[in-house]
């Protein structure tokens, strides 16, 4: 047993390789199914979340606005036109050290520490990803900013490098004429939504839409892919009226109202053959480009959105009411007796005794007992249907917010006095547009041409579109506009509007002043006046059609005549030769207009103030009031249209409701 | 040798190539992989390529907006500057009366129609009448009537906006 030697196992190599390689192969295997479980649960049951991480890091949706459309006046001069500007924000999940960043940033951007810390921790808290720091940077400040906030261990594709501070696309309005026709442009708010005029009218138009572009980012930052999901862009608007009338009409008007030292004025000018507006001034205006600094109240466009009386100057209407049924010739007789007609047991007086005139010299002297004798003539129904045809009492369709109708009555509503009220202007409540178009419709041989504002509208990639031109309504007779053309014509040379005389152009128009109503005491204010001057030039083959009203003149004498008729004749002499108009009149001295005709001199036996009380209510302009020393108060009393004390009843509803809201319109209407 | 044995050895995979036969195999293996290789380099390359345009392209497309940003600016800025407010701001900085000033906005102020001969004759007739001073650059009907020798001061005066351009920013 000893020597037996012990029996070697024998080693098969082959064996030996196999196991090895069976648990090289087990190895692989387990860490191979290791690897899948471990795949398996982050594909199935953490997928989205893995997902959006990934997208997340790689992909980027940025949202900006189009950039809102632009405004130009006739001659593309942009008058409203948006510009890119930046917004600098956080990311507070991106910032680890929110104070010392708070620091860092207010010491820079000279901004308050704890108020960005405040709004960085809130933002973090609320996993915002977008906290404002700074709006609408230009590129000026943007460029300062980025030299200012650089951080040296920040690796970042966009600007500025500082840990979790990033630019936004933001854009902002800028208007470059500032108050300049402010109150026809209008403006638009942060949001990009217009708030006044064709900002707001034509909002659909020039709004940008929000697109979105899909960026797809490198490690480093850098856009590498970029896909943008367009939308329509906006489309421009060109308006018909020009900056440079529309300077000069803004100076004149400032002027005017300086002059006068009146408490606001409003021009408009038309152009009679189109119908288009160009120039449309208000005093005192705003500047759009610093709407916190404005009044609210010089935000309102007086042009269409107020209301007033108009007084003689719708004498217009009465004489082409009797023009046009062929009641008289402008060189007939009238007889204005002894100053003094009474309608309805109303006693309706001249400011100063005619005796027997032309037509033409009636209307030149803007006799009131002949315009009424005139109406009367013509009768309630033809009279209304004029002032219907002539554009009164509805929106003249001008393409801007918030126009008025004006207020008339049907004759069904109308008091036994209301068709002589109306005659000389009153019981009727006007916009200074409707005048205006009024005017242009009897200067374009009496085709009335809707008043228009825009010229064209361009869209992108589309043929400019031009706003329609109306083919026009005729309202009288050519032969009756040239008539009245005519006697518009005695006005300026012989009557009342002689300051309107224009040095190398002829002109036509009419005066006209109303008491205002003064809607806090809901009585008429004989101390305070509207005053106007609507005319045109060249009076023989008129361009153009200027209508000029000021509210409350206190300075000197305050008819249309004294204070509006200047303002027209500065707009019209400088307007006309830039618009090469051919120079149709004789140069003038200032001499010759230095013989005035007040249009409102006083009449003797014409006391509103007692004629008011005695009739126990309310009044009226009968006579225009004197220029001069303010009277007291009229009062007006609710329901006194009726036939009052001594029998007489009195005028209705004769205001210039400037500064009226529609509700105390309406109750003046109804009263 | 059995049959068995023949049979197992002729099954083997170490049966003898002949060098020629080695030598084809490598050369065909090594085609394999070069061709492998090269495809794969010119993914590599076109990818890499495609995302350096796409950061290009993007570049190229912020400059535009850049350029199309200023641009606006600029036109802004040309408007404001000619803006009859800004004109007369200038010219009553620069001791212009206000009837010069009337001249100068009859010309200036129309660019569709700067107005008629007598007009700017007239306009340059009151401002030769009046004091010899200089005119802001801002509007073509001012450079007609500038003094030549008054530059320095006007310069002095009215200093230029300083108009930064983006476009050197982006490419920076």
């Amino acid at each position: 047993m000893a020597n037996r030697s012990p029996r070697k196992k024998k080693v098969n190599p082959r064996q030996v390789a196999f196991t090895r390689f069976m648990f090289i192969v087990a190895v692989f295997a387990v860490w191979m199914l290791g690897i899948s479980a471990r795949l398996v649960h982050l594909q199935v049951t953490q997928h989205d979340w893995l997902r959006e991480k990934a997208v997340d890091q790689r992909q980027d949706v940025k949202k900006s606005k189009l950039l809102r459309g632009t405004i130009y006046d006739r001659d593309n001069r942009p008058l409203a036109m948006s510009i890119r500007v930046r917004s600098l924000y956080a990311d507070p999940t991106e910032i680890k050290d929110i104070d010392a960043t708070a620091k860092v940033l207010a010491r820079s951007l000279k901004l308050d520490a704890g108020q960005v810390s405040k709004a960085l921790n809130e933002g973090k808290a609320a996993k915002k990803r977008f906290v404002p720091i700074l709006k609408k940077l230009d590129e000026e400040a943007v460029q300062k900013i980025n030299k200012t906030l650089v951080a040296d261990n920040i690796q970042k594709a966009d600007m500025p490098r500082f840990e979790g501070l990033h630019y936004s696309e933001d854009q902002t309005r800028s208007y470059p004429y500032g108050p300049m026709a402010a109150q026809v442009i209008g403006f638009s708010n942060q949001d990009d939504t217009g708030m006044a005029g064709i900002e707001q009218s034509q909002d659909d138009i020039l709004h940008g839409a929000v697109i979105k572009k899909l960026q797809e980012r490198d490690r480093l930052g850098r856009i590498y892919d970029e896909t943008v999901f367009e939308r329509e862009r906006p489309g421009d608007i060109s308006l018909t009226i020009a900056a440079s009338y529309q300077f000069k009409a803004d100076q004149a008007l400032e002027n005017g109202v300086k002059a006068a030292n009146a408490k606001s004025g409003m021009a408009v000018v038309l152009s009679v053959k189109t119908g288009e507006i160009l120039a449309m001034s208000n005093y005192p205006s705003f500047d759009p480009n610093s709407i916190k600094d404005a009044v609210p109240t010089s935000f309102t466009n007086h042009a269409i959105q107020s209301v007033y009386s108009p007084g003689s100057v719708m004498k217009l209407v009465t004489y082409s009411s009797g023009l046009e049924k062929n009641l008289f010739k402008p060189d007939d007789q009238i007889d204005a007796g002894n100053g003094t007609i009474e309608v309805a047991n109303h006693k309706f007086t001249d400011s100063h005794h005619v005796g027997t005139v032309s037509y033409s010299q009636a209307l030149a002297h803007s006799s009131n007992v002949c315009a009424i004798k005139t109406g009367l003539r013509v009768g309630k129904d033809d009279f209304y249907t004029m002032l219907q045809n002539m554009g009164f009492g509805t929106r003249t369709g001008v393409e801007l917010p918030a126009e008025t109708a004006g207020i008339l009555r049907s004759p069904d509503k109308w008091n036994g006095d209301s068709l002589a009220s109306m005659s000389i202007g009153y019981e009727i409540g006007v916009t200074a547009l409707q005048m205006a178009s009024a005017f242009a419709t009897i200067a374009n041989d009496g085709v009335k041409i809707q008043p228009r504002l825009i010229k064209e509208i361009r869209k992108p990639d589309q043929t400019p579109v031009a706003s329609n031109n109306s083919p026009g309504v005729r309202v009288v007779s050519v032969e009756t506009a040239r008539n009245l053309r005519t006697m518009l014509r005695q006005v300026v040379l012989t009557g009342t509007g002689r300051r309107a005389r224009l040095n190398g152009y002829t002109s036509a128009g009419k005066t006209g002043t109303a008491w205002k109503f003064d809607p806090v005491a809901k009585r008429v204010d004989p101390s305070k006046y509207i005053s106007s001057f609507i005319g045109m030039a060249p009076a023989d083959n008129p361009e153009i059609v200027i209508a000029v009203v000021i509210d409350e003149p206190k300075n000197g004498a305050r008819d249309g005549g004294q204070v509006a008729a200047p303002v027209f004749k500065n707009i019209a002499e400088q307007l006309l030769p830039e618009m090469n108009v051919t120079p149709d009149g004789a140069e003038i001295k200032e001499t010759q207009v230095a013989q005035e005709i007040p249009e409102i001199a006083p009449s003797k036996n014409s006391d509103t103030e007692t004629t008011a009380n005695r009739q126990g209510g309310k009044t009226t302009a009968v006579t225009p009031p004197k220029a001069a020393e303010p009277k007291k108060p009229v009062e007006v009393k609710k329901g006194s249209d009726k036939k009052q004390g001594n029998g007489k009843k009195i005028l209705g509803n004769t205001t210039a409701v400037i500064g009226l809201t529609r509700k105390d319109q309406a109750e003046l209407v109804e009263s | 040798m059995t049959k068995r044995e023949q049979k197992r050895r002729s099954n083997t995979r170490n049966r003898n190539i002949s060098p020629a036969g080695r030598l084809q195999l490598y050369v065909l293996m090594g085609i394999f992989v070069a061709i492998l290789v090269t495809g794969f380099f010119f993914a590599a390359r076109q990818h890499f390529a495609s995302i350096d345009y796409g950061i290009r392209n993007s570049k190229l497309r912020k400059q535009l907006d850049d350029l199309e940003t200023e641009k606006r600016r600029l036109l802004l800025a040309r408007e404001v500057s000619v803006a009859p407010s800004q004109i007369k701001q200038a010219a009553k900085k620069l001791g212009i009366g206000s009837q010069d000033l009337n001249a100068l906005q009859a010309t200036s102020v129309n660019k569709a129609s700067p107005g008629t001969t007598a007009e700017t004759a007239s306009a340059k007739g009151a401002i030769s009448s009046g004091p010899q001073v200089p005119v802001v650059n801002a509007s073509f009907a001012a450079s007609a009537v500038k003094p030549a020798k008054q530059d320095k001061a006007r310069k002095e005066e009215v200093p230029r906006p300083r108009v930064v351009t983006t476009a050197m920013v982006a490419t920076r």
